[in-house]
């Protein structure tokens, strides 16, 4: 109740601010098409370096490149993954995994951008990474709707800087920030009276970008958002449900910020570049992932934002089925492990199959274009919609990728 | 640009006063706001084209365009080439006043390591089809929707992008230690029907593939209409041809005889920067007052009107330390700029222009603690917005902390705003 009494005052709270934003310009009717449109929830777990499948979701026990990795049941009959993930095991029926999904990019730069923005990299022609695409499908708000945990996160290219990642790199500097602004309330309305005769005698749209700016730093001040923020708040409870691990307090502010009415969240977790001991490394990263993101899956089902949210589990690339010398494996973007789960997506189902060895995709190829229609579509984008860059060159939303229909409830 | 106006109707703005045109044209020459000395200097014999000449000759010129320059041709993300080195070099090109054909011609035939070869940083920042920022930065002719589809408006075809792209093809990145590459040429073999292809039907005679596409670029008129374009869009605040890189059927030139006039100017100059921006800061239309408002538009697009611009953020900061009597740190600046653009530092920089500044950014700047450089009100009116206070304004703030003056003239508009 209480999230869905939030929600609302955002709603009308957000839309009130374009009126009069619109009315200052006297161009009602300006926001009209976009204040309509909406998307779902999406949070993207990001698997920095690179996971492996071999010791997450794709477990090959007693095969020479499988390791000495062992696999568990899970709550689906049929389905088994790594002995690593016991309280993922737990939670299988919501999540699916995509074992056939395939890349080219076998650089950590290339491959994040690819699996970012759902195009291969071409410097001159940067793409929008997609939680810029999802900040722009909604109607504009106080408060940043793409937030980046953990890292600064990829650029906006065309969506334009409003649609850049709010990033936390550190939430105790965001407090910080806030808090900072909160102190500077009176010189910013001293600003803001100061600016006005400069403002009524010049027109320009940067200009008019930058008062847009300066009043939506004003507004986030009292919005949920800044409460959602300030991650120290939470309950003892919430705080120790998640773990004391770095990436379970990301998991905790990535659930207060979607409770606040933020778009998109991505939250990263470093160290999957396992070139060098591979085995013991994962084993050690999974600890750290397993319960924060079982307990995300669990708190998003009790406040009702689970049908809402898409939840999507991923990296650079996959790492290769062949064991190096120094017991590690290196990039193998030819299979790159991708799981998701909530916002539409049917759970409890695997796409594709890979042969005893890892090394080849055996049925349901998938490419990473597919993936982003598949995530485009299930959040309410059609892949095919087509945005306009900067100088009105047609950029479909998606690089002709087509939706896995399997994963689509 | 008087018979224009007359054809459309409008009538031109008035002249600027003195001290709006020398912050105007330091900000725009020199990369930062004037002193205080220099403004003293000024007033007591404003002579616009004297104060011109003697920007153009000052050190700060060549350091403020050529961070321009770099920052246009590159970017700032630094993950796949040397953005040092290429700077370092611009830097040196536009010191000694090369002409821009001759150096386009190099950045675009260049070959050593990337470490010590400036030149060959602009190519190896753009190993996927370089023909699209070779295209966009030199013809001002975007060859991105070409790449996809015939161009519905256009004359350029898929065959014309994968025929301009292959004098590229020659390419080799070869790494000779970690963040240093070397950029060679080796042979590719081609049929007939297959080889590099300028848009303007020109192939290339030798295996010199790179070499001769810098040539025919540079002698083709599009490019030096791109080179006067730029240059003007840079000091008007608005392009003949705008945005800059769309030159196409559907978007023409707002005034087709002054951008031949201006590319005539600049092949008779010899692609000379300083002569093009002397010629262009002596005109009319770069001396008008920038008051405007909504249903100006015309105006704005026909220069009867100057344009205002946003302060990219190298401006900001060097105007700041300006401001505030402050000599910067190293690599202060570039955590400046680094902040004000937030995450978008992987985006394409070739339109100066835009307001980049993210919310992020802003409120980040926003929270930094202000020491004020003096208490007195009229003198931080002069230091900040290089001019004195109104009646009002002296009443309003004489008797108000110096720091909440100090914070409002920092991030006024009139302030981020070169106007």
């Amino acid at each position: 109740m209480l999230i869905h009494a939030t929600r609302r005052q955002f709603v009308s709270g957000s839309l009130g601010g374009l009126f009069a934003f619109a009315m200052k310009h006297r161009c009602d009717g300006l926001f009209a098409a976009e204040a309509s449109r909406s998307t779902k929830r999406c949070i993207v777990l990001w698997m920095q370096g690179g996971p492996s499948q071999l010791e997450t979701f794709d477990p090959k026990p007693g095969t020479i490149t499988g390791g000495p990795t062992t696999a568990i049941k899970t709550s689906v009959p049929g389905i088994e993954i790594a002995a690593n993930l016991p309280e993922i095991a737990k939670r299988m029926d919501s999540l699916s995994i995509i074992r056939s999904l395939t890349s080219p990019e076998g650089d950590h730069d290339r491959g994040s951008s690819f699996l970012h923005t759902g195009y291969p990299l071409v410097q001159a022609l940067p793409r929008p990474t997609l939680g810029s695409i999802v900040s722009h499908e909604n109607p504009q708000s106080d408060f940043p709707l793409f937030v980046s945990i953990g890292a600064r996160g990829l650029g906006p290219a065309y969506m334009g800087p409003d649609h850049a990642p709010f990033a936390v790199e550190n939430p105790i500097e965001a407090v910080r920030l806030i808090n900072g602004l909160r102190k500077q309330r009176k010189s910013l309305r001293q600003l803001d009276e100061f600016s006005s005769k400069f403002d009524q005698q010049h027109f320009d749209s940067g200009l008019q970008r930058r008062q847009a700016s300066m009043q939506r730093v004003e507004r986030m001040l009292t919005t949920p958002f800044v409460k959602a923020l300030d991650v120290e708040k939470a309950s003892e409870s919430d705080r120790a449900r998640y773990g004391g691990t770095e990436f379970g307090q990301r998991c905790l502010l990535a659930r207060r910020l979607l409770e606040s009415g933020v778009k998109f969240v991505e939250v990263v977790q470093d160290g999957w570049d396992t070139h060098d001991d591979n085995f013991k490394n994962v084993g050690r990263l999974c600890g750290d992932i397993d319960r924060p993101w079982a307990t995300l899956i669990d708190d998003l089902k009790s406040n009702g934002l689970w049908n809402e949210t898409v939840v999507v589990w991923m990296g650079e690339f996959g790492r290769t089925p062949q064991i190096n010398s120094g017991n590690g494996r290196d990039h193998f973007p030819n299979i790159t492990p991708v799981v998701l789960g909530g916002g539409g997506i049917r759970g409890g189902h695997v796409v594709g199959k890979t042969n005893s060895t890892g090394l080849e995709i055996e049925d349901s190829l998938a490419t990473v274009p597919d993936l982003f229609a598949t995530l485009l579509t299930s959040l309410g984008i059609d892949p095919a919609h087509e945005f306009r860059t900067e100088f009105g060159a047609i950029a479909p939303a998606s690089d002709h990728g087509k939706p896995i229909q399997d994963l689509i409830v | 640009m008087q018979a224009a106006w007359s054809k459309h109707g409008l009538e031109s703005a008035a002249l600027c006063s003195d001290e709006q045109f020398l912050r105007r044209l330091t900000l725009d020459l020199l990369g930062r706001i004037p002193t205080l000395e220099e403004r003293k200097e000024f007033l007591v014999d404003p002579n616009r084209t004297a104060t011109i000449n003697r920007l153009l000759a000052h050190d700060l010129f060549t350091k403020a365009w050529s961070e321009n320059l770099t920052t246009q041709l590159f970017g700032y993300a630094n993950d796949s080439a040397d953005r040092d080195t290429l700077a370092l070099w611009i830097d040196e090109q536009v010191r000694n006043a090369r002409p821009y054909d001759a150096m386009v011609q190099e950045l675009i035939s260049a070959t050593g390591q990337s470490a010590f070869v400036g030149p060959v940083n602009f190519l190896l920042r753009y190993p996927d089809e370089p023909v699209v920022k070779v295209s966009r930065a030199f013809l001002g002719v975007r060859l991105d929707c070409a790449r996809c589809h015939d161009h519905p408006f256009d004359r350029w075809t898929q065959e014309d992008f994968a025929r301009m792209n292959r004098f590229f093809e020659g390419m080799e990145r070869q790494e000779i230690s970690p963040g240093n590459i070397r950029l060679v040429d080796v042979a590719r073999e081609t049929s007939e029907t297959d080889r590099p292809r300028f848009l303007t039907g020109a192939e290339p005679k030798t295996k010199q593939w790179r070499s001769e596409f810098g040539l025919f670029l540079i002698r083709s008129r599009p490019f030096a209409r791109n080179f006067a374009n730029r240059i003007w869009y840079h000091l008007v605040g608005r392009g003949i041809v705008h945005p800059i890189d769309d030159v196409s059927r559907d978007n023409p030139a707002s005034l087709p005889e002054l951008l031949n006039a201006l590319a005539e100017e600049a092949i008779q100059s010899k692609f000379d920067i300083r002569h093009m921006i002397r010629l262009i800061c002596n005109s009319k239309a770069y001396q008008l007052e920038s008051f405007a408002t909504l249903g100006d538009e015309e105006r704005i697009k026909y220069f009867s009107i100057s344009s205002i611009k946003p302060l990219t953020p190298e401006q900001w900061f060097d105007s700041m330390c300006v401001a505030m009597g402050q000599v910067p740190e190293p690599n202060q600046k570039a955590e400046f700029v680094r902040t004000f653009l937030g995450d978008a530092l992987d985006g394409d920089f070739s339109s100066t222009w835009e307001y980049r500044e993210t919310i992020q950014g802003l409120m980040s700047r926003l929270v930094e603690s202000i020491d004020p450089p003096t208490s007195e009100t009229k003198e931080l009116f002069i230091r900040i917005l290089g001019r004195e206070p109104s009646a009002d304004e002296m009443a309003n703030w004489q008797t108000r902390p110096a720091r909440d003056l100090c914070f409002v003239l920092l991030h006024s508009n009139e302030f981020a705003f070169n106007h």
